[in-house]
């Protein structure tokens, strides 16, 4: 049967509680919360003067009350090293969620390290080493002293470049502007590390180079424009599972039509309307049904292309736009370059469109005229264009980018109210690190080096390749192969020995051994095969600063203790500096010891003040006590003055029509389809019957790092999913919940069939990133030009492999649609 | 009465692994006095055993509308046709539930086509068949059941929940 807590009361927050700023760690929404805290032997009480609400709470409150939390918000946790009462809610006065809990960031508290309730037993306590054939527990300047001594070894032998480096480069949890900078200053500043990859791809690079490249930075709207589009385009994204207050609380209304005051005042005597919506999809997602309630069918357009085919689609719409002169020609005379080159090289016609991307000309030209037709008395329309990782992940990722981005200029959508070109975004944002420039473009695609033997150490920060690269299966192959060499080597010699112990890991190195250490706040799978395990500090365990879709800038407070000795990764990179100008200044290389001073960082808001103050735009008028003030809506970055006691910031990029480039114009591309472009692909295609589709569920954060050890979630989803259609389910002779293998020549895993009448024949859809079935192991090492890989069009084959097990029979197979 | 008995089991032994989920006495303003450990008490509430119906009030697929544990908290019992874990009465297939959303409090629609029980507020739905699991959706719980007990006259008495109701902070208040 389905799980169920059990509890029938939770304790009562007093009206004395400690209250902290909190933005939720996990999506990029970045929704506003409260931590309420208050000594473990007391709770508050019912009367209204007895609790942190006013409200008399022996009454039942009604809907979308504040003062109510559910078990998940609830735990108790250390907090200075006492017992606490903790209550993490969201905030009815952010702007961004308006008090909404999505089934993530509700889910906070419980996910948070508790020895009093047994929650997230699995956190890193102390840091790990390979000791006598296992992992074990020691201090700090031990672990420290052994990666420095290794690190600075293989420096000494290869250079810089045979240290690799996977890292986050995100906000939120395991990211966060102290953290990018901390590692950044460690890697770009004190060493030119170059061999470097980031958490979800193969190599250090963009995920949309091609809007940079044209001047267009991709967080360049507010999420009020939602409110104010008169159409949505939203491209590959699933907005209800993956950006999920995003989409309730700023779309929604404009799909209900209850936005419409808001239009009115902003727009005065432009015609205005309820908003509509294309969803580019080759999927029927909940977001679809979802936009079908509230806006009604016709309001709604959902093109479920063939996959991969988004490039040639924008193509065409560009064109009709311009043959029918649906363009904003003084924005483009005024704003932008290349504009009549890049409509030459790009045409194609409506009819092309439809043969390759499966949709009728009817629909395209429905689509295009909804985004592009001049409103009732000529007024332009507002169409707001959103894209995530259908088009990031997706066939030629540089182009597609480039042709949607040329699409919103042509139409005069960028810097505009009701308007944006935006990726709607994974983790939130938080970069701030010294220049990558050196590493150059194409950046190395590390995946493959390694593979191909290179490097002699690895460090990984907040990474699961294992789970969440490409060519997964290979690469556990081969890294396993490797890190085994190593441990080896450590087991012949006694630990005590540092002398001995460092000649003995050298020695595998030189025979293609690689020397792993891993900073996370959880054991990971490749953490499996590291040498060392730093344990990090998450979100609320120190204070941390980040930036969500719209640029909002917020500071989540330390609220509790980290588990055990786990430090903030800033601090972790800070004292393997020191480590390092120690070991190298022992070793006579006192010009390498000396580039790593500056790491005298006590605590995460030094780093702060290193890093963002000193070197992000607006960076001087933040400090951690101005943001504290600011408290969950923050302000927009970038920051332009500090006025009145509040950081001033900016609501929109490019309102005044200058861009990210010298002279200020955005620069029109050419982007000419060429079929499925990474190599493989097409042959891929053509020998495997299924599309192997893949992406998220609202329920499982990121790669379930911590989901993982969340009854809730993994009673749910014991098992990938893999959404099949109830006719191919039958010739494979599956029935709900039986466990496929899903293979193809780059390798195989396995998921649960889970019966769904709307996919289409052989599309299949996987969860990807799931510890218990990775979609990553049968997705192909091609990727584009400057290394982004193509996690979307994936074929495969289907076959069972074992009826549903039993932590599987209790499960529910029913459509996940809502019904009205 | 068929009711998972592992379950409860579990639920109890989770919450008895951890500290008090209930805490005695209201909040002290400042000066706290030195740590001392005391029992916890116990987070599972004294439930009242009420008559919701009688087995014969029931039509198969045809939610009848109740309220437990008291007038403000809305239900929904439901004779499913099929036996069904937590499902009571002579065939099995009698289960109730609360209707407002563990998500935001909003009413929960029946829906006869699939036994499912929908929100109109964010789209969640909860399966009837399978212990108010939800299907998909924004509650971070799956929906709060009823231990029900039917006796020798057909009478159907709710006498427990299974999880947090909605808007309350004790499921009794």
């Amino acid at each position: 049967m389905a799980y169920k807590r059990q509890i029938g009361q939770l304790p009562i927050i007093p009206a004395n509680a400690t209250v902290h700023n909190v933005v939720c760690h996990y999506c990029i929404v970045g929704c506003g919360y409260k931590a309420y805290s208050w000594d473990a032997r007391y709770e508050g009480g019912t009367a209204p003067s007895d609790n942190a609400f006013g409200v008399d709470l022996s009454k039942q409150q009604p809907a979308e009350t504040a003062a109510w939390y559910a078990p998940s918000m609830y735990n108790i946790v250390k907090q200075n090293g006492r017992d606490v009462h903790i209550v993490i809610k969201p905030d009815k006065a952010c702007v961004v969620n308006s008090g909404l809990g999505s089934v993530r960031g509700a889910r906070i508290a419980e996910m948070s390290y508790s020895r009093q309730r047994n929650t997230q037993l699995q956190r890193l306590t102390d840091p790990l080493v390979w000791r006598y054939g296992q992992l074990q527990p020691t201090s700090w300047d031990d672990a420290l002293d052994l990666v420095a001594r290794v690190t600075a070894s293989v420096i000494a032998e290869q250079g810089e470049d045979g240290l690799f480096v996977s890292a986050f480069d995100h906000g939120g949890a395991g990211g966060g502007y102290e953290n990018t900078w901390g590692t950044g200053k460690l890697y770009f500043g004190a060493m030119k590390i170059k061999n470097i990859r980031i958490h979800n791809r193969p190599a250090y690079n963009s995920e949309v180079h091609g809007s940079r490249d044209m001047g267009v930075g991709e967080l360049n709207n507010c999420y009020e424009d939602a409110e104010l589009a008169d159409t949505i385009v939203a491209v590959g994204t699933n907005a209800l599972e993956t950006q999920t207050n995003y989409f309730l609380n700023h779309w929604v209304p404009n799909l209900r039509g209850t936005s419409l005051d808001k239009k009115k005042a902003e727009f005065g005597a432009e015609p205005v309307a309820r908003g509509r919506i294309v969803i580019v999809d080759p999927r029927r997602t909940v977001t679809v049904n979802a936009c079908e309630t509230e806006a009604g069918k016709e309001n709604v357009l959902h093109l479920a292309l063939n996959s991969g085919t988004d490039l040639i689609l924008f193509n065409a719409w560009l064109s009709y736009a311009v043959e029918k002169g649906w363009i904003d020609k003084a924005f483009i005379a005024a704003s932008t370059r290349d504009f009549d080159k890049a409509v030459a090289a790009n045409k194609v016609s409506i009819a092309e469109a439809a043969r390759v991307t499966g949709l009728s000309e009817q629909d395209i030209v429905k689509a295009v005229t909804w985004i592009a037709e001049p409103k009732a008395g000529g007024a332009r329309r507002r169409t707001m264009f959103a894209y995530e990782k259908g088009l990031i992940w997706g066939n030629d990722n540089y182009r597609t980018n480039q042709a949607y981005v040329n699409l919103s200029l042509a139409t005069g959508n960028i810097g505009r109210p009701g308007g944006g070109c935006v990726r709607m975004g994974g983790h939130q944002e938080g970069y701030s690190r010294p220049s990558d420039g050196f590493i150059g473009r194409p950046a190395p695609y590390v995946d493959k080096l390694l593979l191909d033997g290179k490097g002699g150490v690895h460090h990984i920060w907040g990474c699961d390749h294992y789970k969440t690269t490409l060519n997964a299966m290979a690469f556990k192959r081969n890294y396993k192969m490797r890190t085994d060499l190593v441990k080896d080597a450590m087991n012949t010699v006694p630990y005590g020995d540092r002398d001995a112990m460092v000649a003995a890991i050298m020695g595998a190195i030189r025979k293609g051994g690689l020397f792993s250490v891993d900073m996370d706040i959880v054991p990971t799978h490749i953490g499996e095969a590291a040498h060392v395990v730093l344990p990090a500090a998450t979100s609320g365990e120190m204070n941390l600063t980040s930036m969500n879709g719209e640029r909002r800038m917020r500071l989540t407070e330390r609220y509790m203790d980290p588990p055990g000795q786990a430090m903030p990764d800033c601090l972790i990179a800070a004292r393997i500096a020191n480590h390092m100008e120690r070991v190298f200044r022992a070793m006579g290389k006192a010009e390498a010891a000396d580039k790593f001073k500056g790491f005298d960082w006590k605590t995460e808001e030094d780093a702060f003040m290193d890093g963002y103050a000193q070197h992000e735009k607006g960076g001087q008028f933040v400090t951690y006590d101005r943001l504290r003030v600011m408290g969950t809506n923050g302000f927009q970055e970038p920051a332009t003055a500090f006025t009145d006691g509040k950081i001033v910031g900016t609501k929109r990029l490019f309102a005044d029509g200058k861009f990210s480039k010298p002279d200020g114009k955005a620069v029109f591309a050419e982007t000419q389809w060429r079929g499925l472009q990474a190599p493989g692909k097409q042959e891929e295609k053509d020998k495997f019957a299924f599309l192997i589709n893949n992406g998220r569920a609202n329920i499982v954060w990121q790669s379930a790092y911590l989901d993982v050890d969340n009854e809730l979630v993994m009673d749910r989803w014991p098992y990938p999913f893999i959404e099949l259609n109830p006719e191919d389910m039958a010739e494979l002779g599956l029935k709900n919940g039986d466990l496929v293998e899903v293979y193809n020549e780059n390798g195989s895993t396995q998921a649960m069939a889970y019966p769904t009448p709307t996919a289409k024949r052989k599309q299949a859809f996987m969860l990807f990133g799931y510890p218990t079935g990775v979609q990553g192991n049968v997705v192909s090492p091609g990727v584009n030009e400057f290394i982004i890989p193509n996690y979307k069009q994936t074929w495969g084959n289907i076959r069972k492999i074992a009826d549903a097990p039993e932590g599987v029979r209790h499960l529910t197979f029913k459509s996940k649609e809502y019904i009205s | 009465m068929n009711r998972c008995p592992g379950l409860v089991d579990a639920g109890r032994r989770r919450f008895l692994s951890g500290a008090g989920l209930a805490t005695a006495g209201a909040a002290v303003a400042t000066v706290l006095p030195a740590e001392a450990k005391t029992p916890p008490s116990l987070a599972l509430v004294k439930y009242p055993a009420s008559r919701l119906a009688n087995v014969k009030d029931l039509k198969v697929n045809a939610p009848l509308e109740v309220a437990y544990p008291d007038a403000n908290a809305p239900g929904v019992l439901l004779k499913l046709g099929s036996r069904v874990p937590g499902g009571a009465g002579p065939d099995g297939d009698i289960v109730g539930f609360t209707t407002l959303c563990p998500h935001k409090g909003f009413p929960l629609a029946y829906v006869a086509t699939d036994k499912t029980l929908n929100c109109p507020g964010h789209y969640s739905r909860f399966d009837c068949e399978k212990g108010g699991q939800q299907i998909w959706g924004q509650a971070t719980q799956n929906l709060p059941q009823y231990a029900l007990r039917v006796d020798d006259k057909g009478d159907i008495y709710a006498e427990g929940v299974d999880e947090l109701i909605y808007g309350r902070l004790s499921n009794v208040l």
